[in-house]
C-alpha cells in the first residue's frame, strides 16, 4: 500500500501492454463509504452501455487513510478490467488544510491519461469521486459524444436547484464564458471525458506544478482545451449525490480555491483571451431532466449582513483593489435593506475583474485578496437569493444569461485595466 | 630674568607649534574625508531616490500593507526617507572615519566602541522592520479571517494582534540594543501577562453572557445547517 505522506510511485499491475477503447479514470481521496458504489456503478455502466468495446477502469487514489483503496478493490471483485495506479503526491499537498478535493489531482489525471494513451484508448473519462456519486448513466453520457460525435472534450452539466453552485453561476461560468468565448456551464466540474487526440495534446504540455490543487488541474485542462481549438460539448447528467464533507469546507476556502485556479489560468492565458470577443454556445448532449424540486427557502439576511460587515471592516483593503467609483457604489449598497438588497450585474462583473487584476498585480497577498472577496461574494449571493426566490427555472436561466452578458459587456473594462492597471483607474 | 622668561616662552611656542604641526594634517584629513563622504552621500542619495522612483517604491509600499511608513517619512514618501537615511548613514560613517584620522586616543576608543555597537543597531533595525511587516501581515490575516467568520469585533482583534507583535518586537529590539536590561524584560512580561489576564477576566466575567449566546448561536447554526446550507460550488 503506498504511503500517502511521501512521494508515491506507480504500484500494482502496470496498465502498459494492454489496449482499450474506453478508459474510465476514477480519482478518490478518503471516500471509503462511497467508492464501492462508484466503482460498481462504473463497471456496470461500461459493460451494459458499451458491450462491444474494450473498457478499462483505472482507480487513482490521492493517498487515502480510510481504506478507500481496499474498498475499491473489493468492489471491483477481481475484474480483469480494473487497474489501480498511484501517482506523485507531495507532502505539502497532504498537509495543506486550505485545499479540498483530491490531493495532487493534476498528477493523478496525468497518470491516468498516460496509462490511457499507452492503451491507445480513443476516449478517457475522468470521475472525481470526492465530489459525490455520479448520476445513473452519466458516464455513458460523457463518453458517447466523444465516440459518436467526434467531440474532444465533454464537460458535465448537472441539474441543480436555483440556489446551488452560486460560485459557478455567479463567477466561474460567466467569467470563463466572457474570457474564452465558450458557453460551458460547469468548466471546472470535476468530471469530464476527453478524446485520444486531446489526451495526446495534453500529455505533451507543461502541466501545473506539484503544488497545484484540485481546481487548478480542472481549470488548466479546460483552458488548454479552449486555447488549443478543440471541439467541446456539454453532457446533461442529471442530479448528482454530493459528498457530505465533515466538517463542510468554509465558503471563503471554496471560493478562494475555485477563483484562485481561474485567476491563475487567466493570468497564464492573457494573450489568448484578450483576442476573444463574444461567446458561442456549445453542443449539448444527453437526455432532458425535469427541473429539481424547489429547494428549502434560504434567508438572505445573514449574507447581506456579511457583506455589510465586510465593507465596514475591509475598506482599507478594498481601496487597494477597487477603483473609487466601485467603492462608492458598494457604500451605497450598504444602506439597502436586506429584503430589497440588489447587486447590479455590471458592478459585480467589474468587482470580479478588479479582483482578477489585483491577483495578477499582487496588489496585496493573494490569500488575503481572495479572502477579502468573500463578503462581496456573499452580498451577491444574498441579492441572487432575494431575486430568484419566486422564479421558476426558465426565469433563473434568463437571469444567469443576463449576468453573463454583463460580464461580456464589461470585458473591455477588464482589458483596459489589464493593459494599463495604473493609468486606467476610473 | 628676562632671558629665562624668553626661553620659557620660546619653548612653549615650539611645543605649541609642534603640536599644531602634528594635529593639522589630521584636521586636514578630517575635512578631506568629510568632503569626499559628503560627495559620496549626495551621489548615493540621488541614485537611491531615482532607483526607487523608477520601481514605484512608494506605490509598492502601499501594496505590501506598509502604508504606516508614509507617516514617518518626509513628504509622506518612503523613497525620500530611504534616500535621506542612506545620505545620513554615509555622512555619519564619514565623520567617524574623519575623527579617527585626528589620531587621538579618546576618539579612537570612541570609534572602536561605536563600530562594536553598530551590529547591534543593525540587528535591532532588522528586528523592527521584520516585526512591522509581520504585524501588518498577521493583522490583515486576522481581520479578513474574523470578518469571514462574521465576528463583529474583527477590527479590534486585528489591532490587538498588531500591537501584540509590535510590543514583542520593540522589547526584542531594546533587548538587543542592551537598553533597559531586565527592566524591559520584566515590563514586557508584566504587560503580556496583564493582557492575557485582562482577556481572561473579560471573557470570564464581563462577557460570559455574550460568549454563551455566541456558542448558542453557533450550535443553533450547526443544527440548522443541513436544510439551510448552500452548496456554493
Amino acid at each position: 500500500m503506498p504511503d500517502a505522506s511521501v512521494q508515491q510511485e506507480t504500484s500494482g499491475p502496470s496498465p502498459a501492454g494492454r489496449s482499450a477503447d474506453i478508459v474510465l479514470g476514477i480519482l478518490s481521496h478518503n471516500n471509503a463509504d462511497t467508492i464501492g458504489v462508484v466503482v460498481r456503478d462504473a463497471q456496470q455502466c461500461l459493460t451494459t452501455c458499451f458491450p462491444a468495446r474494450r473498457t478499462v477502469l483505472i482507480h487513482a487514489d490521492g493517498g487515502s487513510k480510510d481504506g478507500t483503496q481496499e474498498q475499491a478493490v473489493l468492489a471491483a471483485a477481481g475484474s480483469d478490467s480494473f487497474e489501480q495506479i498511484s501517482y506523485t503526491i507531495y507532502p505539502a499537498q497532504k498537509i495543506s488544510p486550505e485545499s479540498f478535493g483530491v490531493p495532487g489531482k493534476a498528477n493523478g489525471v496525468r497518470a491516468i491519461f498516460t496509462a490511457a494513451a499507452g492503451m491507445n484508448a480513443g476516449v478517457c473519462a475522468i470521475v472525481d469521486s470526492t465530489v459525490g456519486i455520479p448520476a445513473q448513466g452519466s458516464i455513458a453520457a460523457l463518453v458517447r459524444p466523444v465516440m459518436e460525435k467526434e467531440i474532444d472534450f465533454v464537460s458535465p452539466c448537472y441539474v441543480r436547484h436555483k440556489y446551488d453552485a452560486a460560485i459557478l453561476n455567479g463567477v466561474v461560468y460567466p467569467l470563463t464564458r466572457a474570457l474564452y468565448g465558450s458557453r460551458i456551464r460547469q468548466p471546472i466540474g470535476g468530471d469530464y471525458a476527453v478524446s485520444g487526440k486531446l489526451m495526446g495534446y495534453l500529455t505533451g504540455q507543461q502541466w501545473p506544478d506539484g503544488n497545484a490543487n484540485s481546481s487548478d488541474a480542472d481549470a488548466w485542462i479546460i483552458v488548454q482545451t479552449l486555447s488549443g481549438g478543440f471541439r467541446i460539448a456539454e453532457a446533461v447528467l442529471g442530479p448528482r449525490v454530493l459528498s457530505q464533507h465533515d466538517p463542510a469546507p468554509e465558503t471563503s476556502r471554496v471560493l478562494a480555491q475555485a477563483l484562485g485556479s481561474v485567476f491563475a489560468e487567466m493570468n497564464r492565458s492573457a494573450g489568448f483571451w484578450q483576442r476573444m470577443r463574444g461567446s458561442l454556445a456549445v453542443p449539448v448532449f444527453g437526455p432532458r431532466f425535469d427541473p429539481p424540486a424547489d429547494p428549502a427557502p434560504v434567508d438572505p439576511g445573514p449574507m447581506v449582513q456579511s457583506f455589510r460587515l465586510g465593507y465596514q471592516n475591509l475598506q482599507d483593503i478594498y481601496r487597494l483593489i477597487l477603483p473609487p467609483a466601485t467603492l462608492m457604489e458598494l457604500k451605497r449598497m450598504c444602506l439597502q435593506k436586506a429584503e430589497s438588497f440588489r447587486f447590479d450585474d455590471l458592478l459585480w462583473a467589474r468587482v470580479v475583474y478588479d479582483f482578477a487584476l489585483a491577483w495578477r498585480t499582487r496588489a496585496i497577498d493573494r490569500d488575503h485578496l481572495l479572502g477579502a472577496l468573500t463578503p462581496l461574494y456573499l452580498g451577491w449571493v444574498g441579492a441572487w437569493v432575494s431575486a430568484v426566490r419566486q422564479e421558476g427555472p426558465d426565469e433563473v436561466q434568463q437571469r444567469v444569461e443576463t449576468l453573463c452578458m454583463a460580464y461580456e459587456t464589461q470585458k473591455g473594462y477588464l482589458i483596459s485595466r489589464w493593459r494599463w492597471p495604473d493609468r486606467f483607474n476610473p | 630674568m628676562s632671558n629665562s622668561l624668553n626661553e620659557v616662552l620660546r619653548q612653549t611656542m615650539t611645543r605649541i607649534t609642534a603640536a599644531l604641526a602634528d594635529f593639522l594634517p589630521g584636521l586636514l584629513a578630517f575635512f578631506l574625508i568629510l568632503l569626499v563622504t559628503g560627495a559620496v552621500a549626495f551621489a548615493l542619495r540621488s541614485i537611491v531616490r531615482r532607483s526607487l522612483q523608477r520601481v514605484e517604491f512608494d506605490h509598492r509600499i502601499d501594496q505590501w500593507g506598509l502604508s504606516a511608513v508614509n507617516d514617518w517619512s518626509p513628504s509622506h514618501s518612503p523613497t525620500l526617507l530611504i534616500a535621506r537615511v542612506s545620505f545620513l548613514t554615509v555622512l555619519v560613517i564619514g565623520v567617524l572615519i574623519g575623527v579617527s584620522a585626528l589620531d587621538t586616543r579618546l576618539t579612537s576608543e570612541l570609534i572602536v566602541e561605536l563600530f562594536g555597537y553598530l551590529p547591534h543597531v543593525v540587528a535591532a533595525m532588522v528586528i523592527l522592520l521584520g516585526g512591522s511587516i509581520l504585524s501588518r501581515f498577521l493583522a490583515r490575516s486576522v481581520l479578513i479571517g474574523a470578518v469571514n467568520m462574521q465576528i463583529h469585533s474583527a477590527r479590534l482583534l486585528s489591532v490587538g494582534v498588531k500591537w501584540l507583535v509590535i510590543v514583542l518586537t520593540v522589547a526584542m529590539a531594546l533587548d538587543h540594543l542592551r537598553i533597559g536590561g531586565m527592566v524591559v524584560q520584566i515590563s514586557f512580561a508584566i504587560l503580556f501577562g496583564g493582557i492575557v489576564l485582562a482577556l481572561a477576566l473579560a471573557v470570564g466575567l464581563g462577557s460570559k453572557e455574550m460568549v454563551r449566546q455566541s456558542w448558542e448561536r453557533q450550535t443553533d447554526r450547526t443544527e440548522r445547517e443541513p436544510e439551510e446550507q448552500l452548496h456554493h460550488f
